[in-house]
Formats: structure tokens, sequence, C-alpha cells
């Protein structure tokens, strides 16, 4: 029995994080089905929600203002969820240059002020962006290039992960995001990836829904429903956004956190999402999502397994466990030393995003 | 040295981290706790509160 569970477990964790992208590589090659990207200029409502972002208003608004887009075919579309410092004010200090404003005046969490922006958008197309990234100039133009694809209804940009210095960050969440991205960029070539970047993401507007109140993951959701009617959503890697790494684990647990509880609501919200014959892409989403999820899970058991299994071979793969713990361990007791601001930032963090 | 001890040691943390991140994301779906961005009253209506 603990055999069975031991190597059960195993498969599992190594099926999630090497064997996955392996078959997405032997996939790829045998299927792959590339966009059929050109140069392509329809209207676009580009739509950010803020909360409280007064210390990023100016430079997302001057940053969206300055994108190499023609200024007549896009519409900047704020949707205040209400704030209580001054990013109302400061964003209709941008009203002159065309920025247009949805208010609430209840806080009903960003699903609702994404619901409330739509009811405005004009765009052929929609661009979703969080307040803190920046757009490289010609983003929203690589973005919608892939609309000339009728087959696409959606497309994820690149998040950029940035250190201190200005280069792309190479700590251990960096090398974390490079990893997931290679995974997205394959995903794509195949069919379609499952779920966007939430800072930069965009869909024709005639194919979104109204998100159900206090939906976790717009960017999954949104991209989600438009290939489960028949379009695909696609990772375009010239599109780019720029963020500060997170400088700490802690902060990107509390990302996390927040990414994996909205799993568990995509799948209760959208059960038809596991069931293969509606979902276009369900070997995708199980590996890749559904499989996040199980993985601490195998975790635990193969270390209960390997305690009843002492011997030979399991002896050492027991070693190497304990080994790999005891390494976690004096990683948090580093990271503890002196880092209650990184903590204070993280919780920070957790309840901006 | 010790700045590279404690990044390679970042990877096993960040990696048992971000596991259990899936157990406690489990607990707080379960709780109920779906709106990181804000709680919001299911009861409302969608276009109650807004102005554009």
């Amino acid at each position: 029995m603990a055999q069975v569970v031991f190597w059960s477990a195993l498969t599992c964790i190594v099926y999630v994080y090497f064997g996955y992208p392996l078959l997405l590589m032997v996939w790829r090659k045998l299927g792959r089905r590339p966009v059929q990207k050109h140069p392509y200029e329809p209207t676009v409502s580009l739509l950010i929600v803020m909360h409280n972002e007064s210390a990023n208003v100016r430079a997302k608004l001057d940053n969206c203002l300055d994108l190499d887009y023609a200024k007549k075919k896009l519409q900047v579309i704020v949707s205040l969820d209400a704030p209580t410092d001054d990013t109302e004010a400061l964003v209709r200090e941008y009203a002159d240059a065309g920025v247009t404003v949805a208010y609430s005046q209840t806080r009903r969490g960003k699903a609702a002020a994404i619901n409330n922006g739509m009811m405005i958008a004009r765009g052929q197309i929609v661009v979703f962006a969080d307040a803190r990234q920046r757009f490289e100039s010609n983003a929203i133009r690589e973005l919608v290039a892939n609309f000339a694809d009728p087959s696409v209804g959606a497309v994820s940009g690149e998040l950029i992960l940035l250190d201190a210095d200005g280069r792309e960050a190479a700590n251990a969440v960096g090398l974390y995001w490079r990893y997931e991205k290679a995974i997205r960029a394959m995903e794509s070539e195949i069919h379609s990836v499952p779920g966007a970047t939430g800072a930069i993401y965009a869909i024709r507007r005639d194919l979104f829904e109204p998100l159900p109140p206090n939906t976790v993951l717009d960017d999954v959701m949104i991209p989600m429903r438009i290939v489960l009617r028949g379009k695909r959503a696609v990772f375009d890697p010239k599109a780019w956004a720029y963020d500060r790494v997170t400088e700490t684990p802690e902060i990107e647990y509390e990302k996390k956190l927040r990414t994996l509880t909205g799993n568990y609501e995509l799948f209760a919200q959208m059960p038809r999402l596991l069931l293969p014959w509606r979902n276009p892409i369900f070997v995708q989403l199980v590996s890749h999502k559904a499989g996040r999820l199980i993985v601490p899970y195998c975790l635990g058991a193969l270390l209960g397994a390997n305690l009843f299994l002492l011997h030979g071979f399991y002896v050492l793969f027991f070693a190497g466990q304990l080994a790999w713990y005891a390494l976690a361990f004096a990683g948090w007791l580093l990271a503890s030393r002196g880092q209650a601001p990184a903590r204070m930032a993280a919780k920070e963090f957790g309840r901006q995003v | 040295m010790t700045a590279m001890i404690r990044k390679l040691l970042q990877i096993p943390y960040a990696f048992v981290l971000l596991n259990w991140a899936a157990v406690a994301g489990l607990y707080s779906f379960m709780r109920g706790h779906q709106g990181f961005w804000n709680s919001v009253p299911m009861g409302l209506r969608q276009s109650e509160g807004f102005r554009h």
C-alpha cells in the first residue's frame, strides 16, 4: 500500500513539474497552430480597475496616454471601486486628456468594477490592465495584431518582472515566473493558455459576459469562457508589461494564495471546465491549474508513505526529502531574520491585490 | 557568499511556501473568503451605486 501511495504521489509531482512541460514540447512539435498575426488597428478600450492607487495613478495614466496607438481609436477607462484616498481626484485630472471614469460609491470588488467599466467600453477590443504595471509603448499594437486571426478571442501579454537593477529578475520568484511563461508559450502554440496575465490581456468586447460578484480570477475566468465558446486564448510574448519582482517569497505567497483560492473558486463556478468533451484545453487546464492544487497533498503523501518504506533506495529518497525540507526551514530562518518589514509588506500586498 | 547562500536557500523555501499556499487557498475557499479585492455583499444589484 505504501509503495502504491509513494509511486502515485511521485508520479503526480514529476508529471506536473516536468512531465507536463515535456508533453507540451512533443505536442507542440506535432500539432502547432501558429496565430495569423498581422498589423491591425481596431478601436480599443483600455480598462484599468482601481481602488486606492494614488501612488500609481499618474505614472499609469501617463503611460497609457503615451502608448503607440492612434489616439482617436483608444479609449482609456478607469473603473474606480470606491476609493478612499486621492485616486478619484487624480484620475479626474486626466478627463481633458480623454480618460473616462466609471465610479462605484460603494466598494463592490474587482469583478463588479470590471463589469461597470465594460458598460461604457466602446472599443472592438478591450485591454485589461492593473494600476501598478507599465506597458511597453507598442504593447497594445502587439496585442491587437493577434485579433487579425478570427479564431483568436483573447490574448495575454507577457509580464516581465524586473529586479532593483532593472534587469529581468533571477531570484526564486523570477525563475518560477520564467518557467511559468515558458509553459504558457507552449500551451498557446498548441491551442490556448488556461488563463491570462492580469496585468496585460485583451479580448474581443463582444465575447465578454459579466463576471459573477466576488470572482477572484477575472484573468482566468474571462479567457476560459472565451475558450469554451470555441475561440482561442493565446499568449503573445512580444506584448510586454513591466513590474517589480517581489523580493521575498512571503509577498509571492500572498499572491499565490489569492491565485490558488481563485482556482478552487473557478472550478466551483465553472464545473464544465472539468468535462473533457466541453473543454478543448481540458488536458492543459487539469495539468497546469488543477495539478498545482494537488501537488502539496502529493508531497505530504510522499513523505508519509516514505516513512513506511525505509529500506534500500527509499532510505536515500527519504534522506533527500528531509534534506530538502531542512533547507527550506533554513531558508525560512534566514528570511525571518530581520524580515518583519517584508512580512508586513506581504500582508499589505495581500490586501491590495 | 552569504547572499548566494540566502538566494539558494530561497528556492526550497519558496517551493514549500508556494505549495503551502495551495493548502491555505483551499481553507480560504472553504471559509468563503473569496473576495480578495474586497468582500462584496452578494445581495447588491449589479448597477447599484455606480455612476459614470
